[in-house]
């Protein structure tokens, strides 16, 4: 699969109108023949750096992206998405799906995290970072569905490298056990504390979430 | 200390001769800032027990936060604290020659911090 997700900040001064219209418009390409699942949610309060709008094309491939964004109404997002009247911030990422696993079985909230590993990002490095993250969901049961990936495009506040992204049954999986949990503030924690000499993520990341009624994650 | 305390870890070995220089340092640029971000630093172990003048000296600076919620709240003071960042990246790095940092519980505890 190939994954297209935009992280959406309207501008203050973009009415309501304005809003639903554009959200009415990333929706309406949601049912475009080539997009395989698609998400557009608002996200909900507590988020950082993270944008008033969730939207999340899948794709079997990186060609089915580039088939249907070639048309008048993928134009009109775009320009839509460029004009600073409406959206005053962007995160985009295009990416293949990575380590996954779980199931989105009933799962209620959708969570994605973008960070930037660029603080001496050695091979060996890198690895053990994706293999920790990927090791959450072992002992943090809460995390009911997951995928862990590199980026193939990127651009907002950081040059993202890594999209980390889980599905819970609510916000209290996430604000509860995720944050709780050893394996986060014990472990995982060491490539993202900048006290760490192992510190390894760029302190500016994207943490956003928004409520779901359908799987999210597809592989 | 409670049941829930969490244990901080700064393991660190000094340049040749510098073992005092750093703790000194250490006291002053990191220590005020740390306690106000509600750690509390218990121990502050050298090896071997003495001052070397021409080899390394082993410090374990060990904190205690009181429970999960002040580990997330000292992280995060810290990581927006230009002054952290000073004394790890300027102060420390001609005083030491490396250090790793260790976020440890009670083995007792740790059923308990996992069920959660």
């Amino acid at each position: 699969m190939y994954n297209l997700l935009f992280v959406i900040g309207f501008a203050e001064g973009a009415d309501t109108a304005a809003r639903d219209a554009f959200t009415a418009k990333l929706s309406a390409f949601g049912g475009t023949a080539q997009v395989r699942n698609a998400t557009i949610q608002p996200t909900l309060p507590g988020v950082y750096n993270g944008g008033d709008l969730i939207c999340r094309f899948v794709f079997d491939d990186d060609a089915a992206l580039t088939a249907a964004t070639t048309g008048a109404d993928w134009a009109a997002i775009e320009a839509g998405l460029a004009d600073k009247a409406l959206v005053a911030s962007l995160e985009r990422v295009e990416y293949e799906g990575g380590l996954a696993g779980g199931s989105s079985d009933g799962t209620k909230l959708y969570r994605v995290a973008l960070f930037c590993a660029n603080v001496s990002p050695t091979e060996e490095r890198l690895a053990a970072f994706g293999r920790q993250t990927a090791s959450m969901p072992r002992y943090i049961k809460a995390i009911r569905r997951w995928q862990v990936s590199s980026t193939v495009k990127a651009s907002g506040l950081n040059p993202w490298t890594h999209v980390w992204e889980q599905e819970y049954d609510g916000i209290e999986g996430l604000n509860g056990p995720y944050m709780m949990h050893p394996a986060h503030w014990a472990h995982v924690e060491r490539w993202f504390d900048t006290e760490y000499p192992d510190y390894l993520v760029d302190r500016v990341l994207v943490h956003t979430f928004c409520a779901i009624d359908a799987p999210v994650i597809i592989a | 200390m409670s049941a829930e305390t969490i244990w901080t870890v700064d393991d660190v070995r000094t340049k040749p001769g510098q073992g005092q220089a750093f703790l000194k340092a250490y006291r002053e640029h990191y220590v005020p800032g740390a306690e106000a971000r509600g750690m509390r630093l218990v121990h502050a172990k050298v090896e071997p027990a003495m001052w070397l003048d021409d080899e390394p000296n082993r410090l374990l600076l060990v904190w205690a936060l009181d429970h999960v919620g002040t580990v997330w709240g000292a992280k995060h003071v810290a990581r927006m604290t230009p002054d952290v960042d000073h004394f790890w990246n300027d102060i420390a790095p001609p005083l030491i020659e490396a250090r790793t940092r260790s976020v440890m519980a009670e083995a007792d505890q740790l059923e308990a911090l996992a069920n959660v």
